[in-house]
């Protein structure tokens, strides 16, 4: 976890950790920077350290402090409330869920790789180079 | 008119009144004739007695006669008569003195001293004859001497005769008066009788005209009651025979009134076997007053004019006179009796009914809560299961994904391997979103997110993506996109459709082509899936739409028998219809069209 602020740094915030290494590992192939936490509480912590991703990939349902309370936590930070959120969950009915995160995009599980890729495009600068390249 | 006295009272009353009336009246009258009576005995008395005076005079004539007779002629004849006057004019003043009192005993003896005198003058008379005296003597002394006693003893009886005159006359008078009062007493005493007796008769003729009226309504009511009454009511005699017979009577038991009179009551109306008991009752009652059924409601059968029985309920009463009557009152019980039978045998039918509506009801909210509940318990399952599986499910895709990006360099996996991997995973990935989708589809969740999505892109992806799995299954395909297919729909959602039907086709159809077309026209776009594999039989055309139905054997293929349901689910929620024509062992040909506006009116 690098505290410093980047255009193509991501910030993913998912319980579980074999996904998040998943994501984590497809996003840096991708060139892009990752950073990761366990849960709301984690996040809005290195959060408040300075860092500021392009992007927070936000799982919903988590322990110690959930989805919807990091996004509430997090607009109520004028500092943090312009960071961009898109949701992934595997919530049966995810649009309804989602209403009150005030948010543009959500990813559903299980997820299409093309999908991740073109989203997280979408909000971050093409990252320069791949490390491996 | 409310009176204190009763009329038996009043009646006694108005009987003393007249009696005493009439005792009045009869002594009033007997006084009042006795009076008149008393009156007229006197007059006639006194008449009797001026009529006794004229023979005295005649006597008193006839002895003057006879002594001037012989003192003028000397003849014996006349000496014998003038003796028998004599005695004669003497016993009669004797027994008119007898009952004489006052002035007229006072006149009779001035009539004895007058004649006493002219005895005398006769005596000197009679003395002078025998003395020789001359007639012109014996004429003189008559002239001066018997002739002037005559005059007195005339005018003695003339002023007894003027008395008794006066006596008879004043008799007369009394006895007119007394009779004229007699008249008025009898007449006022009567005539005030009478008119009393009117004036009691106005309030007696009052009051028995009332008792008359009130007796005559009175009947007439009762006469009424019975013809109105709706129970048959029927008197009869000590013998038994009928006397009267009802209105009702008639119409219950089927005779005439006239038919009935006269005949045994107990021939018309009880049942043969029945009668002889009646008969008994009644003997029995007659001769020892004992009762054993007056007053009291019976229920018994009766009979009818035309023989047929039915159930009476009957009640007799006995006349309190002399001779003894009976009445009987009689109900028919039939319609009373055949509603009773209904109303029960309805009573009973409905609490069946009820128990078993309410044993089946209870039954039917058991079950159908079991079976709300037993949903509620599947759908969360089913949601809570896709959920979870769904997390590691997503970490397997995407490092297989990954892998494959990467190409063989990082994993030992053979191309073919790692491409079984991605195809199995992401076949574990369809069952999986079908499971949630069969949950939010039957929780009315099924939320569409409409954007423009154009079918025939839909389509080509959806078939390059299956290129592998027709491939395998020997299923050459052919597209035809006509034209325009543009619409408002769930881009995810109408991929799901293309995908199952694909899917389907390669599924049932392999080793056979596939046709795939797309057309339309202004309002809708229509998508046409053709295989030519082993068909659906036209009994199972309709159920293959249905949650958990196929057509084929589970032996033969797998599934959960939810692809075309989801396909109809989602077709109809974008307002568009799916059709099937299809001949077993032919192929099938499904039709999906939907409407350009993705069923929201107005878009």
């Amino acid at each position: 976890m690098s505290p410093f602020h980047s255009r193509s740094q991501v910030l993913i915030v998912e319980d579980d950790s074999d996904l998040r290494e998943a994501l984590s590992q497809i996003l840096e192939d991708e060139g892009y920077g990752v950073s990761s936490a366990e849960h709301g509480r984690a996040a809005l912590e290195w959060l408040r350290e300075g860092s500021r991703p392009c992007l927070i990939l936000l799982d919903l349902t988590m322990p110690v402090m959930n989805g919807w309370q990091f996004r509430a936590e997090q607009k109520q930070d004028p500092m943090l409330a312009s960071i961009p959120v898109v949701v992934i969950s595997a919530g049966a009915n995810l649009a309804e869920q989602i209403v009150p995160l005030e948010i543009e995009h959500y990813i559903r599980k299980p997820i299409q790789l093309g999908q991740l890729l073109a989203t997280v495009q979408r909000y971050c600068h093409e990252p320069d180079a791949r490390p491996d390249a | 008119m409310a009176s204190p006295l009763t009329f038996r009272e009043k009646v006694v009353i108005g009987f003393s009144a007249s009696a005493i009336l009439v005792v009045l009246v009869a002594v009033t009258s007997a006084a009042a004739l006795k009076a008149a009576l008393a009156s007229d005995h006197e007059a006639y008395r006194q008449a009797e007695e001026l009529i006794a005076i004229e023979p005295l005079r005649a006597a008193l004539e006839r002895r003057v006669a006879s002594f001037r007779g012989y003192l003028l002629t000397g003849e014996g004849d006349f000496l014998g008569k003038l003796q028998r006057g004599r005695v004669e004019v003497l016993s009669r003043v004797r027994r008119l003195r007898q009952t004489a009192s006052g002035k007229d005993a006072a006149l009779l003896a001035a009539i004895e001293q007058a004649d006493l005198g002219y005895e005398e003058a006769a005596g000197e008379g009679l003395a002078l004859r025998s003395g020789g005296a001359t007639p012109e003597q014996l004429g003189r002394y008559i002239e001066m001497t018997t002739g002037p006693r005559r005059e007195v003893l005339d005018r003695a009886i003339g002023t007894f005769l003027a008395h008794k005159h006066e006596l008879l006359r004043e008799a007369q008078q009394r006895s007119e008066t007394e009779n004229l009062w007699a008249s008025i007493a009898i007449l006022a005493t009567g005539g005030g009788a009478l008119l009393l007796l009117t004036a009691l008769a106005i309030p007696v003729t009052r009051t028995l005209a009332s008792l008359y009226e009130t007796e005559h309504r009175e009947r007439a009511r009762k006469s009424a009651v019975l013809e109105s009454a709706l129970e048959a009511i029927i008197t009869m005699d000590a013998d038994g025979e009928i006397v009267e017979f009802n209105p009702a009577a008639e119409r219950i038991f089927g005779y005439f009134r006239s038919e009935a009179i006269g005949r045994p009551m107990a021939d018309l109306i009880i049942p043969e076997r029945l009668r002889s008991a009646h008969h008994a009752g009644l003997a029995r009652h007659l001769a020892t007053g004992e009762t054993k059924i007056l007053g009291r409601r019976l229920e018994m059968p009766a009979v009818r004019g035309d023989g047929t029985e039915f159930p009476a309920e009957l009640t007799i009463t006995r006349i309190p006179s002399d001779p003894v009557f009976f009445t009987g009152f009689v109900r028919d019980l039939s319609d009373l009796k055949a509603a009773e039978r209904e109303r029960t045998e309805l009573l009973a039918r409905e609490r069946r009914a009820r128990a078993d509506a309410e044993a089946a009801a209870t039954d039917n909210a058991r079950l159908y809560r079991e079976a709300q509940e037993a949903i509620a318990v599947r759908e969360d399952f089913l949601s809570i299961a896709s959920h979870e599986l769904k997390t590691p499910l997503t970490t397997l895709q995407l490092q297989v994904q990954r892998l494959l990006r990467r190409g063989e360099a990082e994993t030992s996996l053979s191309p073919n391997g790692l491409s079984a991997l991605e195809r199995q995973v992401n076949r574990l990935t369809g069952l999986i979103n079908d499971l949630l989708d069969i949950s939010r589809i039957t929780g009315g969740r099924m939320e569409l997110e409409r954007e423009e999505v154009d079918l025939a892109a839909v389509v080509r992806d959806v078939v390059a993506r299956q290129e592998e799995d027709r491939t395998r299954a020997r299923c050459p395909i052919t597209v035809a996109i006509d034209r325009g297919s543009l619409g408002l729909w769930d881009r995810l959602r109408i991929e799901q459709v293309v995908s199952n039907l694909l899917s389907n086709a390669i599924k049932y159809g392999a080793g056979q082509p596939i046709e795939v077309s797309v057309d339309g026209d202004a309002e809708f776009a229509r998508l046409t899936v053709r295989d030519h594999g082993i068909g659906i039989a036209p009994e199972h055309q309709v159920r293959i739409f249905q949650r958990f139905e196929r057509a084929v054997s589970k032996s033969n293929y797998g599934g959960f028998g939810l692809g075309l349901w989801i396909v109809r689910q989602i077709v109809e929620a974008h307002g568009g219809m799916i059709h099937v024509a299809s001949e077993p062992q032919r192929g099938s040909t499904f039709c999906v069209e939907l409407p350009r506006s993705g069923g929201v009116s107005g878009a």
